[in-house]
Parts: structure tokens; C-alpha cells; sequence
């Protein structure tokens, strides 16, 4: 563990991040130990459950409903992995996610920033409106919106094709207002500034509210590939081949009405977490990524 | 205070709906939600999904059902034999696809095939569940059997699940598996709790129930860690479907088709709501709040539970293995007397939806797949899942043990027909929610049935009405 | 072209775009929802043979109590999901900001819940994690000495399967799966606060719990307000968590609204009350986020 800790966080500290008022090098023994067993909690708590997933993925499915518990399989089945790509196509789920999710995420990026910024930092008559009005579209149970959709893109001929899984979720409302919660936080003056000097909206967003708000941003993109991916209903009611499944289809097609073979949804549900982790893994630095040192101070 | 049904007033109201914003955007998008097609016409074809194949002369037809990866690809085997067969010959090719059944949600299938529905798009084949079928049959959901197959599956299928697919003098489909509620007994504490094993000492009446229960109940300190009784809460089928063995067996019918009148509050309700209250509350015998029951019987944390046929291979040997299988017995449910046991008789059956778009080509399909001499689907269902025969002519899985074999044979000659009731998954709901209310001790076994009884009356004068 | 006109405009071009997006694909559908609820639909026939009935369905609502438990449970739900999930998601964020080159792996930590898969979520808590008998929760919490009535808080040890626990066991879980994504939010509206704040109230001689009461909360308004408002979005419409464990019991404990809309307008295929029932909560919802969103701003222009 230390030796990645190492790496990314000296990196943080080469860039001259002043720290938090409060380092763990430098605090109190007392300290240390309070953060060290809040840390080991943290770790026994979050990673348990999702440890227990990977190890019942190498598990018979005896194994995974034995008493008393039993925490280790009595021999690794890496034939489960084999069988999970032999039973439902889970490759194909993963190319699709990649895709869809993809495709969904650079989408809301896209038009979360502008509107966003829009509702935030420019003020027309009626913004508090389009606001609320934009707001409301979270409101509704999505399965009463799935119906009378599901109908139009049944008549545009787009059931069982990719845009279907996308399309109708390439505006958020969602990152529309986590954008507008966080341009608000930026100083008015630094666009403001830009104004004065003649640069276009566009510009202004690209060069100066883009790169403060990369945190949001980041979290913005983890966000929306978690929650794309972690549907089910809609795309059980557009994706009816095998071949179109996304992931979470496709470990769920391993699962049957009385059988619940947990061992191989559990082997599964450990694969298909890879992209997650990964996607998280590759913008987390961005996350935590200063403002106030590549904005006002910069 | 409803207004009038008139042309006028509701022209007013479009009016005045169409003051606000959004209905503007409903005029262009609502009259295509409205248009597809009603049950009696005859629906528009729906565009041909992109990825089907561009021959013309070809039909490709959509087969939905609700199995895992594992037993889907073993059904699809069949399914091939007719696509390289007589399917290739005529040019009409099966696809099957799948529909999401992890947590028997019966809502969730209606929901996905309303959609396909209203959309114009209907899956071509499907495998209906009992639970579904009442309230879609009569919405002109499905198209009628030619008469030689109504009459094939009335002369070779058991005649309470003929019964059951029958609807306004049409049997609308083939049964796949009977699903025949029994008692199920593990027997593996027996020997220490010196009580006998044989099949023919099992428990008959509540009361020889509740004791044996209680018997097979065991503490650890203050806590409960083995169950006499396996109580289903999380699972509101089989709730109903005992409701309805019980009350017949009691000598009354749960629902009366005649009279729409539900009986669980009768002087009978009351009764079994008692025995529940015994056996939950006085007897502290049953796995209520102690565990889910899909695990219990296999890992003996329960011991008894009153289920289905399905039970014998996804709980019993896909979970416990051959071993748990030798120690289970099963018996007929136990009735208050002691006399007069009855079962149930329900299951799955393929049918042809009214939209499909070879109705003709779907029922050949499903000859293939259901007549003799091969049987396909049911000798499939039989020795793949365990299931008991719904054709006449196949036999028992050939690892049913004796005693099952004998219990589910007298099972048979007393299943009881399930009412038909629009609304079904709804009606499972209100029951489990009632007996649940007297197993978890939160009311009284009479205002638990009363209650239930109001929730459930109204249920069914809104379907009946409708 | 006046300065404050050519804004308006920009305004206009950079939101009304979307606005007419989600027009499509939200609005037109919750039209359509909130026309159905003045006929009576099942959502199979044709909607034109629908009978109009004015405003019964609602007037039905009024009187049907298993709704009016719905509802209240769902605030219920929301309001203990809101405070766990917030409450410690900000924890989280201050916490690992103390945690120096520890901070990158505590981070990751403290999200994983977020990642697995919320149905596969349902499963793993309800036969693994929360079984009463060898779930690892119970003999987690007997292990670590954990005061029966502080667990009983948490749900334990019956967890799902009481309708006394179930409600409680339903928020512990979905507070182990959200704490991570309101730590995420918080640290990205944490890094917005200038550090200049800060080391001048140092100078000021503010200890730590002024410089968070009078720094650190107000300055993050916007995102505590983000995140209440999603949070509450989110519980009440709390669906997926509920149909992968307790499926609304036992005894419909757990029963919270948006399933009793799913089950009426499916199961029941009464779609036309389902919507109603959809149409009361949407109205309850905007009601509070107008509301409270008004309160934030004028709270804002006190500052």
C-alpha cells in the first residue's frame, strides 16, 4: 500500500499543496491513533462487503450458503470465471458498457457545462425558472417516464440498437445542477474579468470555468458512468438480444427465478466492477485536483 | 361529482389542459401513445428491428421467457432443433430473448410487456405465468390456439391445469410443469429428537403440525437458530396459493368466482389465522424474522415449509444435494381435521400474443415444441428442472424418491384449481401482508383477517367491476 | 445591444437547449403521467376509450390509507437516509483531508460501496451481510462489543427481516452504499473554499470548531445544497434498493412509495392511480426543493 500512497501523494505535495491545516505527519500521537482506527474502520466496513463479493466468486454455490460461514473457498474455482463467460456474454457487456456508458457520460459532460454554467454565472430573466424546471425533471418515478418513452423509441425503430440506451440520457439534470452548485462557488470577478477583456462566453467556460472546475467535472464523469451502468429497467425493456445486453443485464441473466446461482453472480459482479474502479482510479486525482492553487494563485 | 360523460366536457378539459406548457409537447407525442393497436384490431406491423436479418421471405419471430443464463441455454438447444428443422424449411427462425425474473417480480414482466404492447412492438411467443394471465387474457392479450391444438391439450393434459389456461371457453395455451403444493419434511433431526421418520407419521392435522414444529425448534441462549416451520414472508406466492388449499380443504372456497366474495375473514379465515398465530406466536416455531426462507430448508435452519414442486431441485438438490434429498419426505398439506387434504395444480404455459406478427407460424412453432411423440418442452421441464409432468404421458423426474412420487400422485387426484383473478400479483401481496401482520405479532388474528379481507374485497370488486 | 440583453441571450442559448432535451424526454412523459390521472387507464386499451373521472383518482388518494403510510414511511426514509448519508459523507471529507499521503487510498476506500452494483448490493446485505443468524454484521458488532441498543439503531440483529428493524436496516445499507458519493461531493467543495479563509482566521486565533462553523459551512452552502437536494430526490424515489431485499416487507414496513406506484401500475395494472400516486409525490417534492432552495438563497444574500 505504501509504495502507491508514496507516489500519488508525493506528487500532490511536489505541486506545493499547502495541506490541510493538519497533516498526519505532523499530528499529535493521539491523533494519529484516532485517524489510524478511523481509517482501519473505514477499511473493515467498505472493503468487507466487497471483499466477500470476490472471494464467494471463488466459491461452489455450497460454499457461499455454508454454516457456519465459511470465509475462504476450500479451493479456488477459477472455473467459475470460465463459466460466466461461457453463460452469458459478458464480454460483449463489457464493450457495451464501455460504449454506452461512455457515450453517455462525454454527452452529459458536454451539456451539464454549458447549461450549467449558463444557470450559474449568467443572469437572464427567468434563470430561477429553467432552474426549477430543470430540477423537475428529477422528480418523476423513471418507470412512468419508461412507458410513454419506451414508446418512442420503439416507433423510431430503435429498440434493440445502442442509441436507445443512450439518447434519452445525454441531458442531466442532475450534472446540470451539480455544475450550477459549483460554478457558484468559483469568484465571480475571475469570469468577470475575462468579460471586460472581450472573451466570448464559450471561451470564458472553456479556459477559465473548465479548469476550476475540473473537481466537479471528475466527480460529474464518476457519477454519471456509475449510475448509467447500475440501470436495469430501461435497458431490459430496449435491449432484448444478448448481444446489446450492458453489463449489469448481462451478470443479472445469470440469475434465474427459483435458482440463484450467487456464486456465479458474485464472480461476475467482481469482474464488472473493473471498469469502475478503474474509471475512478484514473480521475480521482482530478477529484481532489486544487482550485485554489491552479486559480487564484496560478 | 364526476362530470358528465360527454364529448363537451372533455373537449373542455383538453382545452384546459392545453393552456399548459407541456401538453403542447403531449398533442405531438400523445395520439402515438394513444393510436397502437387495441386488442380487437388488428395492430400496425412494427418496424423491423435493425438488426434483424434482410431477407425478405424469412419471419423471425421473438420468444420471451424468464429463465437464467444456464437454463435458457439448455431451452435454446430446443429451440434450435426447430430453427435447423421445420423452421428453415418454412423460413421462420425463433429468437429467444429474456426477460429479468431475479426477484419474481410479476409486475416487472407486465410492465415490459404492456410496453412492448402499447409500443406495437409485442414479443411474438410468451411464457405466461398464472399470475399474469387473468389480467391480460381478458384484455384481449393473446391470440387463440387453432381448435386441434384447444383439443390436443385438452385430451393430454392434466385436467386441473387445463382448467387453468381455459378462459371464455378457449384454452389459450400449452402447460409446461404442474406445480403441486406439498408438505416438505427434513428429516435429518429426527434421530436425535427421537421422532420417527416414516413417510406415513407425518404430520397430518394443524395440531400434529404445530407439534412436530415446535419439536424441531431450537434455541442458543435467548436465540432462535433452528425453525420448526419456514415461514415465506419476502415470497407472497405461495401465502395465496396455501390460502386457497386451506380454505378447500376446510370446505370452502378462498375466492368465490360466483359471488366475488373473498373468504379470508369466514368463520374459516379466522381459523387459519389462528393456527398461524399458534404457530408463529404461542409455538415460537417458525423462521419468521430469523431468516430469508430461499436458504433455510437447505442449510437446516428450517425444517418444514408447504411449497410447490419446484422445490424438490432448486432447493432441496441444487442446494443440499442427494443427501437432503433422502432425508426429505413430503406429505399433503395438514388440514384441521386431519381429513380432506388438497393441493394445487398450477404452472407456467407458452402462448401466442394477439400482436405477433405470425400467429399461425408461432402456434406450428409451439406444436413442435409441445406435441408428441417428443414432448420437448415438458420432458425438458421435467428432467432438467424437476419439475412434475403437466402432459399426461411423461412420467416423474426419474430421482423423485418413492414417497414423492406417491404424495404427488394423491396430490394430483385433490389439486385444487386456482380462482382466476385479475390483479393476482396485488391479491398475493394483501394475503402475505395479513398473515404476516399475525406472524410478526403486530395484530390480532381476527383484525388481521378483517383487515386483509376489506383490502382484499376491494381488489377484487375493482377487477370484477373493470 | 445592452450588455445586460446580450447576456440574457448567452443565457438563453446555453440552457434552453437542453431545457427543450429534457422537454422530450421528461417533460412529455410527465405530461402524459399527469394527464392520464383524470381518467381511469389501465395502460393496455387504447387511451381515447379511457373514461374520464375529473379528479377522483385524487380524491381516492385522499382516503386510501396503505397510500398515506407510503408516503409517510418514505419520509421517514428519506429524512434518516438524508442525515446518515450527509452527515457522515461530510465527516468522510473532513477526515480524509487530515490524512496527509494516507488520503488517496482512504478515498478509494470510502467509495468502493458506490461502485458495486445496487441490485447486486441487495442481494450480497440481505443473505450475506445482514442474516441474523451468520450474517457477518451480527457477529461483526457481537466481536467489537457493540452496546445492544446503539446496534438496534443500525437495524441489528434482525435487520430485513422484522418490520420493526427493516426500515432501520434499509437506511444503514443504503448509508454504507451513499456515504461515499456525498464524501466525493464534499471534497470537491471543500477544495473551493480559499485557503486564505482559513490561514486569516488562524491569525484571528478561531480554533478548529469556529473555523469550521464559520468558514467551512457557509462556504459550502452550494454543495450541501446540492447534495440534500439529490439526497432527498433520491430517498424518495427509493425503489431498486428496496426490490432487491425486503421487496416492501414484511409486513410492508418497508413499503415506501415509488414501489406501491410500481406494483399498482403493474402489478395491479391500475395505471392511472399509479400515476396519481407518482403525480402527489413529484408535487411534494418540488414543493420541498422550491422551498428549501429559496431558503438556501436568502440565506446566501444575508452572508
Amino acid at each position: 500500500m505504501t509504495v502507491s500512497t508514496d507516489r500519488s501523494s508525493g506528487r500532490l505535495e511536489a505541486r506545493g499543496r499547502p495541506g490541510p491545516a493538519l497533516s498526519f505527519r505532523r499530528a499529535g500521537l493521539a491523533r494519529r491513533l484516532a485517524l489510524g482506527a478511523f481509517l482501519t474502520f473505514g477499511l473493515v466496513v467498505n472493503v468487507g462487503p466487497i471483499l466477500w463479493v470476490v472471494l464467494s466468486g471463488f466459491k461452489t454455490l455450497p460454499e457461499v450458503k455454508a454454516l457456519p460461514i465459511q470465509f475462504l473457498p476450500g479451493e479456488w474455482q477459477w472455473a467459475n470465471y470460465a463459466e460466466i463467460f461461457r453463460v452469458t456474454p459478458l464480454g460483449r457487456g463489457f464493450l457495451n458498457t464501455v460504449l454506452i456508458s461512455g457515450g453517455i457520460t462525454l454527452g452529459v459532460l458536454i451539456t451539464s457545462l454549458i447549461a450549467g454554467y449558463g444557470l450559474a454565472a449568467l443572469r437572464f430573466p427567468g434563470r430561477r425558472q429553467v432552474l426549477y424546471l430543470v430540477l423537475a425533471t428529477m422528480l418523476i418515478p423513471f418507470f412512468l417516464q419508461a412507458i410513454p418513452l419506451f414508446v418512442v423509441v420503439s416507433k423510431l425503430g430503435w429498440v434493440n440498437t445502442y442509441q436507445a440506451q443512450m439518447v434519452p440520457f445525454l441531458v442531466s439534470a442532475f450534472g446540470i445542477f451539480l455544475i450550477r452548485q459549483y460554478v457558484l462557488t468559483i469568484p465571480r470577478e475571475l469570469y468577470d474579468a475575462a468579460r471586460i477583456d472581450g472573451c466570448s462566453e464559450l471561451r470564458i467556460l472553456l479556459e477559465v470555468v473548465l479548469p476550476l472546475a475540473k473537481p466537479a467535472v471528475s466527480a460529474l464523469a464518476i457519477i454519471t458512468f456509475l449510475d448509467s451502468w447500475d440501470q436495469l429497467f430501461w435497458p431490459m425493456l430496449v435491449a432484448r438480444l444478448p448481444e446489446l445486453y450492458p453489463l449489469p443485464l448481462a451478470v443479472f441473466n445469470i440469475q434465474g427465478q427459483f435458482s440463484r446461482n450467487d456464486h456465479l453472480l458474485m464472480a461476475a459482479t467482481a469482474l464488472a466492477m473493473i471498469p469502475a474502479i478503474l474509471l475512478y482510479l484514473g480521475l480521482q486525482k482530478r477529484v481532489i485536483e486544487g482550485v485554489v492553487l491552479s486559480g487564484i494563485k496560478g | 361529482m364526476t362530470p358528465p360523460r360527454t364529448w363537451l366536457t372533455r373537449r373542455e378539459f383538453l382545452r384546459l389542459s392545453a393552456l399548459s406548457g407541456g401538453s403542447a409537447l403531449l398533442g405531438a407525442c400523445g395520439p402515438r401513445i394513444i393510436t397502437p393497436s387495441g386488442p380487437a384490431a388488428s395492430p400496425t406491423a412494427p418496424p423491423a428491428p435493425p438488426t434483424a436479418p434482410a431477407q425478405i421471405s424469412e419471419k423471425t419471430l421473438r420468444l420471451t421467457v424468464h429463465w437464467s443464463a444456464t437454463e435458457l441455454e439448455s431451452f435454446s438447444g430446443l429451440v434450435d432443433e426447430w430453427n435447423q428443422g421445420p423452421g428453415k424449411t418454412n423460413g421462420v427462425t425463433v429468437n429467444v430473448e429474456r426477460i429479468r425474473a431475479a426477484e419474481l417480480n410479476e409486475a416487472e414482466w407486465t410492465a415490459a410487456y404492456v410496453a412492448d404492447y402499447v409500443a406495437g412492438t409485442p414479443e411474438d411467443i410468451y411464457h405466461m405465468s398464472g399470475a399474469v394471465f387473468p389480467e391480460l387474457v381478458r384484455r384481449g392479450f393473446f391470440a387463440p390456439p387453432p381448435q386441434e391444438i384447444q383439443d390436443y391439450i385438452r385430451n393430454n393434459y392434466v385436467q386441473a391445469l387445463v382448467d387453468y389456461v381455459t378462459y371464455d371457453g378457449v384454452v389459450w395455451g400449452y402447460p409446461t410443469e404442474l406445480q403441486a403444493s406439498v408438505l416438505w419434511i427434513n428429516t435429518a433431526p429426527f434421530q436425535a429428537l427421537t421422532l420417527d421418520p416414516d413417510p406415513a407419521k407425518a404430520p397430518r392435522s394443524w395440531d400434529e403440525l404445530r407439534e412436530l414444529a415446535r419439536a424441531l425448534t431450537e434455541y442458543s441462549g435467548q436465540q432462535k437458530v433452528k425453525a420448526g416451520y419456514i415461514w415465506q414472508n419476502n415470497f407472497p406466492e405461495p401465502h395465496f396459493v396455501n390460502r386457497v388449499i386451506m380454505h378447500a380443504a376446510e370446505g370452502e372456497p378462498f375466492i368465490d368466482m360466483a359471488t366475488g366474495k373473498n373468504n379470508l375473514n369466514s368463520a374459516i379465515g379466522y381459523r387459519i389465522m389462528e393456527h398461524w398465530h399458534r404457530l408463529a406466536i404461542e409455538n415460537d416455531a417458525t423462521t419468521a424474522g430469523m431468516t430469508d426462507f430461499w436458504e433455510a430448508y437447505a442449510n437446516d435452519l428450517g425444517r418444514m415449509i408447504e411449497l410447490d414442486a419446484w422445490f424438490a431441485w432448486y432447493n432441496v438438490v441444487a442446494l443440499g444435494g442427494q443427501e437432503l434429498l433422502d432425508q426429505t419426505i413430503v406429505t399433503l398439506q395438514p388440514t384441521s381435521s386431519g381429513e380432506n387434504h388438497r393441493s394445487s395444480a398450477r404452472g407456467y404455459f407458452f402462448t401466442v400474443s394477439a400482436g405477433s406478427q405470425g400467429p399461425d407460424e408461432a402456434w406450428e412453432f409451439l406444436r413442435f415444441m409441445n406435441e408428441k411423440p417428443e414432448t420437448r418442452v415438458v420432458r425438458w421441464m421435467t428432467q432438467t428442472l424437476g419439475f412434475l409432468p403437466s402432459h399426461l404421458e411423461i412420467g416423474m423426474p426419474e430421482w423423485y424418491t418413492p414417497n414423492m412420487r406417491e404424495t404427488f400422485a394423491k396430490a394430483l387426484e385433490v389439486a385444487e384449481p386456482m380462482p382466476f383473478l385479475p390483479g393476482m400479483a396485488e391479491a398475493y401481496a394483501i394475503v402475505v401482508k395479513a398473515e404476516d401482520d399475525v406472524a410478526f405479532g403486530l395484530k390480532e388474528p381476527q383484525q388481521a383477517a378483517d383487515d386483509g379481507a376489506a383490502e382484499l374485497q376491494a381488489l377484487i370488486d375493482q377487477k370484477l367491476a373493470g | 445591444m445592452s450588455l445586460a440583453a446580450r447576456e440574457a441571450i448567452r443565457g438563453y442559448s446555453f440552457t434552453l437547449p437542453q431545457l427543450a432535451f429534457l422537454g422530450l424526454t421528461v417533460f412529455a412523459p410527465l405530461a402524459f403521467t399527469a394527464y392520464v390521472t383524470f381518467f381511469r387507464w389501465e395502460g393496455l386499451s387504447p387511451i381515447r376509450e379511457a373514461e374520464f373521472v375529473g379528479l377522483q383518482n385524487y380524491a381516492r388518494l385522499l382516503g386510501d390509507e396503505r397510500a398515506r403510510l407510503t408516503y409517510l414511511r418514505t419520509l421517514q426514509f428519506t429524512l434518516g437516509s438524508m442525515v446518515t448519508q450527509l452527515g457522515i459523507g461530510l465527516a468522510l471529507a473532513l477526515a480524509v483531508r487530515q490524512l496527509g499521503r494516507l488520503a488517496n487510498p482512504a478515498r478509494l476506500i470510502f467509495f468502493l460501496p458506490y461502485i458495486l452494483p445496487t441490485t447486486v448490493m441487495g442481494v450480497v446485505f440481505s443473505s450475506l451481510i445482514f442474516q441474523p443468524i451468520y450474517g457477518i454484521a451480527n457477529q461483526a458488532l457481537a466481536a467489537l462489543h457493540i452496546p445492544r441498543a446503539l446496534a438496534s439503531w443500525a437495524g441489528a440483529p434482525q435487520w430485513f427481516l422484522m418490520p420493526q428493524s427493516a426500515m432501520r436496516a434499509l437506511i444503514s445499507m443504503m448509508a454504507w452504499k451513499m456515504s461515499g458519493l456525498y464524501m466525493i461531493l464534499f471534497l470537491a467543495g471543500l477544495q473551493a473554499i480559499p485557503e486564505e479563509f482559513y490561514e486569516a482566521a488562524m491569525l484571528d486565533g478561531a480554533g478548529r470548531w469556529r473555523r469550521f462553523r464559520h468558514i467551512t459551512l457557509p462556504l459550502l452552502t452550494p454543495t450541501t445544497a446540492f447534495c440534500v437536494v439529490i439526497s432527498v430526490i433520491g430517498s424518495m424515489q427509493v425503489f431498486t434498493p428496496l426490490m432487491t431485499t425486503t421487496r416492501g416487507g414484511p409486513a410492508r414496513a418497508t413499503e415506501a412509495v415509488v414501489l406501491h406506484i410500481f406494483n399498482t401500475s403493474f402489478g395491479v395494472v391500475d395505471y392511472s392511480y399509479g400515476a396519481t400516486m407518482a403525480i402527489v409525490l413529484f408535487l411534494i417534492m418540488m414543493a420541498f426543493i422550491v422551498a428549501y432552495l429559496r431558503l438556501v438563497s436568502r440565506a446566501e444574500q444575508v452572508h
